[in-house]
């Protein structure tokens, strides 16, 4: 509440007119005259006229010669709130992803970076296909060179594509939640298991609390599935992004995962 | 020349952050239902305003899931959860520079890439140490203060100052790391100075290791266990020793270490 009374009006400002904002985002890759900018968002001369006045006035904007330039605080304020818009579309865009679904796995660090998402597809099954999350999920594994995933629930197909990939000699890092450690060791094989940790090619730790995300990162993709508010694992949205911001997203959450899990000792 | 499309397509989005932003109400509404559950004699409470502005904002956010109803009682969707958690980081990212605007406005920062900008909520918990009429050398003797119990030390140095390396050169004598990023003119001075021996003997120690970067560096960072200070230039080209930025939480410094890396990224080692 403290940080909003010291920013909320210049936001407010900056909001009110849909102009103001056509103004700075144009401005963004450098300066420009009235003219261009009125060529390239096709905005009236008095409303760029009158608008860009106005961001002058408040600092946002300046002008040099016969031109116009953002000033510092219009980058900055402007940046960031094109990140915030592509958190929002991130949000708005996958609304049935996020809405009614479990988020707390993801700390505020995780929220707050939620923009390296933007891009990303959600994948839906439908009547027409059912199992078509899951087809995904399958047809990411199998090409995949390297993968971290973290499974909070047992699919009876997932530890034989392990196994497969861990025969093959991919790089594979799973981290699984304590109660389905066993049937996952069991299912892709005592003898798998402790080829691929011996050869190093292969670990699989556990957690003792519940896992509330289903995360797969390979060297190309990231995916990304959540918990509905009932408990139930939602099998039919899975969120997949191919961009390196959201793999590196993917990967801290991994990483914070991967400190507090457990290292499974084998006889 | 240009792509007419461009501006229309890159502002169109901006429709449901401008619902948010450009009212006080709704994001009120948003922050406060953050932290718990409300019905509207709280909010009344809370926010001092008449019931029907109130509802009215809270149908607006009910009718695009960010918020829902439960016997009188209104929380977040999972969906609100995340937009309250991204007005919250805006709100704190835009902090520092609306508490210091003038600073801001007057200093270059040319040198700081822009998606440094994108997380500086971290440095929400910064102070501003200045100088004033009645002691000019208030901030700089601050800097060397803080300096001399630096421990190990990341620095990205733009300026050359004696007294500077001297403090320098007094924590590597006390077993103190340094890792600096400079530039040819810096560097050029430190080859001609007293120090450079010392340095180069504190590096075949091991303790001492200094890169450079190609361009003109318009930061001055320092990076320690305990700290982290960000001076600036002024935008005419001038260093401003009237004036740093200082942190001395985690989150800030975590700040400074992104930033410093990216300078790294950038540089090669000269020693």
């Amino acid at each position: 509440m403290y940080y909003f009374s010291v920013v909320g009006e210049e936001l407010k400002f900056l909001n009110n007119s849909d102009i103001r904002l056509k103004v700075l985002v144009d401005l963004v890759d450098g300066p420009l005259k009235i003219r261009d900018i009125n060529r390239k968002s096709l905005l009236s001369y008095s409303s760029i006229s009158s608008n860009i006045h106005k961001l002058c006035d408040e600092g946002y904007v300046e002008k040099i010669h016969n031109s116009f330039q953002l000033t510092n605080l219009g980058l900055i304020y402007i940046t960031l709130l094109m990140d915030f818009r592509d958190v929002i579309s991130t949000i708005t865009n996958n609304s049935d992803f996020w809405l009614d679904h479990d988020i707390s796995s993801l700390t505020i660090d995780d929220l707050n970076k939620l923009s390296s998402l933007e891009g990303s597809e959600l994948i839906r099954c439908n009547s027409m296909d059912i199992y078509k999350t899951h087809k995904e999920f399958k047809r990411l594994f199998k090409n995949s060179k390297q993968l971290k995933v973290i499974f909070p629930y047992l699919h009876p197909e997932y530890p034989k594509l392990i196994r497969r990939l861990v025969l093959k000699g991919i790089s594979v890092e799973l981290i699984v939640s304590r109660d389905i450690l066993d049937g996952f060791i069991r299912d892709i094989g005592n003898d798998v298991v402790k080829k691929g940790i011996y050869e190093g090619n292969f670990s699989i730790k556990y957690l003792n609390d519940d896992i509330k995300i289903a995360l797969a990162i390979s060297n190309e993709f990231i995916t990304v599935g959540l918990f509905k508010l009932d408990g139930t694992y939602d099998q039919n949205r899975l969120l997949l992004s191919n961009r390196k911001k959201a793999i590196s997203w993917g990967l801290t959450i991994f990483d914070s995962y991967d400190e507090s899990a457990l290292t499974l000792v084998l006889d | 020349m240009f792509n007419e499309d461009d501006s229309i397509n890159r502002s169109d989005d901006f429709i449901t952050v401008r619902f948010l932003l450009a009212s006080k109400m709704r994001p009120l509404l948003l922050l406060l239902l953050s932290d718990m559950e409300y019905d509207l004699n709280a909010f009344r409470e809370e926010l001092d305003k008449p019931s029907a502005s109130i509802l009215h904002g809270l149908k607006e956010l009910e009718r695009i899931n960010l918020i829902k109803k439960n016997f009188k009682r209104y929380s977040l969707s999972s969906k609100g959860v995340l937009c309250s958690a991204s007005l919250k980081k805006l709100f704190m990212d835009l902090y520092i520079f609306e508490m210091n605007r003038d600073f801001w406005l007057n200093h270059s920062i040319e040198s700081i890439p822009r998606d440094s900008f994108r997380n500086t909520y971290l440095l929400k918990d910064s102070v501003f140490v200045e100088s004033d009429e009645h002691n000019l050398s208030k901030s700089f003797t601050k800097y060397l203060e803080l300096l001399s119990n630096c421990g190990n030390m990341e620095i990205i140095l733009p300026i050359f100052l004696e007294e500077h390396l001297e403090i320098i050169l007094e924590n590597l004598e006390n077993g103190d790391n340094l890792l600096l990023i400079t530039n040819d003119e810096v560097l050029s001075s430190l080859r001609n100075s007293k120090y450079y021996g010392d340095l180069a003997d504190f590096s075949k120690k091991g303790q001492v290791i200094i890169r450079k970067v190609d361009y003109d560096l318009k930061v001055f960072l320092t990076i320690c266990d305990e700290f982290m200070s960000l001076s600036l230039f002024f935008k005419d080209g001038l260093f401003d020793n009237s004036c740093f930025i200082l942190n001395e939480h985690s989150d800030g410094i975590k700040w400074a270490k992104a930033l410093f890396e990216k300078f790294f990224e950038k540089s090669v080692r000269v020693i």
